[in-house]
């Protein structure tokens, strides 16, 4: 049976008897031998043909969750090889249409003592179910599930009362902390007032608790919220704890939060009042509004809605006429008169974003707006700090002013009358600015005609003399930060960077910094490599008799998929950060220090 | 000086990257070489992370635990995802066709189809994994135990003593 050919499988069978028998070094040995067959012998055609259930454990497990908990538990019946296969599985998802109380506690029952990492349960709720719903909570408690979900959500919504309350006393202080993600839908979740900490939640995902929603979320680091009922969203209660809000599609017709942590803001849907309390912390907002926003409207109610926020992208209709549309020929006479009305009146206006630095504006434009672009100067006047603008509306675009703003780039530009208003007004106004970066707009077709260009470059002669006007400095910056760089430290105005690997794990050091265009080679004093976690307790295992041997190979693959997968694997960091900035600006960390981290460079900047 | 030369150095780098030009040798257990443009041994999160980490690139990417048909078809794959970034509509749907043929060509040779999702799992190539993955359960999804077995090449050898105890813990058979 055990022909050489047949390494896959044969030589695997041989090395659990040795691993069980003698162990490490001789797996090592024979690990050797067999390395060398495959690299020595021609590869014979006639090897034995891999089965499915000679697919390594990780794989089976994806197939499995690809498939309906029926057709899964169905392939016990197959033979004695498949009889227990299925239990690898690590999640499980129990679906109402096809499920019976009964064949769930028999799927239990099968599965009592592996790990389930997510538990998904779905069906409609009928008060009569709460005792066996309290038995799957059990269960997900006592099989270390990290990801649970429960979603009741009757077909029928309307008029119903009833839900399912969360036995949240069920849990016990292992799963407390273990649990990563929650989400219920159609169920309340009331936590006890002296409850401290989910110590790992990062999401808590809570659909269609219109009016159930007095709960306190001290905790949630993360809170999405979708919902398809029309009400309020109302929470009295300071919710310290709550970091992230993400709202989206919901028939909402009012949000208000008192969330006087929350770091990070995303919405989408209507225009509708959102009060997020003194959310004096609140540095990053993304709204994206369906419909129009006014522009009166959007420098009233943001400012005093966002009062610190540092970063804030718009998307959004903006008209900025108020009047109808105007047929674009009439376009030239009509301009100063629709534009003082609009800028003078805007002007006015005293409510201020006096943190924002970074602006991002996905304006929607029409055509005959396109004189009126002016006005957007109205948002830099009530962003007197802006550093970075951005503005990408569908045919084009402006920038900013004032004693801050460094960098402007406009991207489709046509060198419009309005455009050139604007640009003159920016450039005249920005007494520091730096960088001025034009694109053409290339992306409609209409490149800046001859005309254009002259304009174009007599503004630039006339007011950006002295000025670096095309400067190399971010094209060079950029290229190495995407090339080489894999990791750096911003301390303004330094930067740090680690390029050029020549070989993993060397690295060579440069620091920039940025204002002077200098750039020095670092002779790292220190160098603190920081590592988060790459293993921990709920680390999956494998169980399978016929893993035995495969642990490194599972541990590297599993590792390199989970690590930096996403921007939430960066909150430790963040964290670690944050402490340490809390003890004295950093003065626990070695003056010159170094991130590894791993191909993240741009979700760390956004951090830092 | 320093700043000079590191910015000329990138500068080429970037130039190099961008063009997609350079290419990459895989090696088969066998040591057959496969000569890939980066953009499609990029569709390989394994390649990519050794790529990105200026590992060895000149001398190739030996894959001992991939034979060499499972690693032509594996390419056969990743260049048609590589290369091409599908824009249009029809570029979409000519694309997903591809995947369809591909998969159903694949699904004719189970052994062969395993094969090529080991290499998957191994080289990370996400979307040619969730395309395997997803075959194997559709073949086992919805069909009867007589089916399956047929599809797999399943022996059944369950005793009289296994199928009275399967009866009894799992209402499902």
């Amino acid at each position: 049976m055990l022909t050489k050919s047949s390494e896959e499988s044969g030589c695997q069978l041989g090395e659990q008897l040795d691993d069980r028998r003698t162990g490490m070094e001789n797996n090592l040995i024979h690990r050797t031998k067999r390395l060398k067959q495959c690299h020595q012998q021609p590869f014979k055609q006639s090897r034995i043909k891999v089965q499915f259930a000679d697919l390594p454990e990780d794989l089976l497990c994806t197939i499995f969750s690809k498939m309906p908990l029926k057709d899964v538990v169905r392939t016990s019946v197959l033979s004695r090889n498949w009889r227990h296969m299925w239990t690898c599985c690590t999640k499980l998802r129990f679906d109402g249409v096809t499920i019976s109380s009964n064949n769930i506690n028999a799927v239990l029952h099968q599965h009592s003592g592996k790990i389930v990492e997510e538990f998904e349960v779905k069906f409609e709720f009928d008060s009569k179910l709460v005792d066996h719903l309290n038995g799957l909570v059990d269960f997900a408690v006592s099989s270390q599930t990290k990801k649970m979900a429960f979603d009741l959500v009757p077909t029928n919504p309307v008029g119903l009362l009833d839900r399912y309350r969360f036995p949240f006393e069920r849990l016990d202080n292992g799963s407390i902390s273990r649990l990563q993600h929650i989400q219920l839908s159609f169920a309340s979740l009331e936590l006890p007032p002296h409850f401290s900490v989910f110590l790992n939640l990062r999401n808590l995902d809570l659909h269609l608790l219109r009016r159930i929603f007095k709960i306190c979320y001290h905790n949630a680091l993360i809170l999405n919220v979708r919902c398809h009922i029309g009400g309020e969203i109302k929470v009295t209660q300071p919710l310290p704890r709550l970091l992230y809000l993400r709202v989206t599609y919901c028939d909402i017709t009012k949000l208000q939060l008192n969330a006087i942590n929350l770091k990070a803001f995303m919405y989408d849907g209507m225009r509708h009042p959102i009060d997020l309390g003194h959310a004096l912390v609140l540095k990053e907002a993304s709204l994206h509004f369906f419909g129009s926003v006014h522009l009166e409207d959007a420098l009233t109610t943001l400012p005093s809605m966002l009062p610190c926020v540092q970063s804030l992208s718009l998307d959004a209709y903006v008209p900025l006429t108020t009047l109808p549309s105007v047929p674009p020929c009439v376009q030239p006479l009509c301009l100063d008169v629709y534009v003082s009305l609009e800028v003078s009146s805007l002007l006015k206006n005293t409510c201020k974003f006096s943190h924002l630095k970074y602006l991002q504006l996905k304006l929607r434009l029409y055509y005959h707006d396109s004189g009126n672009i002016l006005s957007l100067a109205s948002f830099l006047r009530a962003s007197p700090c802006i550093e970075k603008l951005e503005i990408h509306p569908i045919r084009r675009l402006p920038q900013g002013e004032y004693g801050y703003l460094k960098n402007m780039h406009i991207t489709g530009f046509v060198a419009s009358t309005g455009e050139l208003e604007f640009l003159l007004h920016v450039v005249e106004s920005a007494s520091i600015l730096e960088v001025l970066t034009i694109e053409a707009a290339g992306m409609l077709g209409k490149d800046i005609d001859y005309e254009g260009r002259l304009k174009v470059e007599e503004l630039t002669r006339r007011y950006l003399d002295g000025i670096i006007c095309e400067l190399w400095l971010p094209s060079w910056l950029a290229s190495i930060v995407s090339m080489n760089a894999l990791e750096a430290i911003v301390l303004p105005p330094c930067v740090a960077l680690a390029i050029r690997r020549p070989r993993s794990g060397v690295w060579d050091y440069i620091w920039v910094n940025v204002s002077e265009l200098a750039v020095e080679e670092l002779t790292p004093t220190v160098v603190l490599e920081l590592d988060f976690e790459p293993f921990n307790a709920s680390f999956p295992c494998l169980f399978m008799s016929k893993s035995i041997g495969d642990g490194v190979q599972f541990l590297n693959r599993h590792l390199s998929s989970k690590l930096f997968q996403d921007k939430e694997s960066l909150y430790p960091l963040l964290n670690f950060l944050e402490d340490h900035d809390h003890c004295g600006h950093g003065q626990n960390l070695p003056n010159a220090f170094v991130l590894h981290i791993f191909s993240c460079l741009n979700c760390l900047l956004l951090v830092l | 000086m320093a700043s000079g030369s590191g910015a000329a150095a990138a500068a080429a780098d970037a130039e190099e990257k961008e063009s997609g030009s350079r290419m990459i040798t895989l090696t088969s257990n066998e040591g057959k070489a496969f000569v890939v443009t980066e953009a499609s041994a990029r569709q390989s999160a394994t390649i990519r992370s050794m790529v990105d980490d200026g590992g060895c690139v000149d001398k190739g990417f030996p894959l001992p635990n991939v034979d060499s048909k499972t690693l032509a078809r594996v390419i056969q794959y990743s260049d048609e995802h590589g290369n091409k970034e599908p824009h249009t509509v029809d570029e979409r749907a000519a694309l997903a066709k591809f995947d369809r043929d591909f998969i159903a060509e694949l699904d004719a040779d189970k052994a062969f189809l395993y094969d090529v999702t080991m290499a998957a799992n191994y080289l990370h190539i996400q979307g040619l994994l969730a395309l395997t993955t997803q075959c194997v359960a559709d073949t086992i999804k919805g069909k009867t135990p007589e089916e399956i077995r047929t599809a797999f090449g399943i022996e059944y050898d369950l005793t009289a003593q296994d199928e009275k105890e399967i009866k009894e813990e799992d209402t499902h058979a």
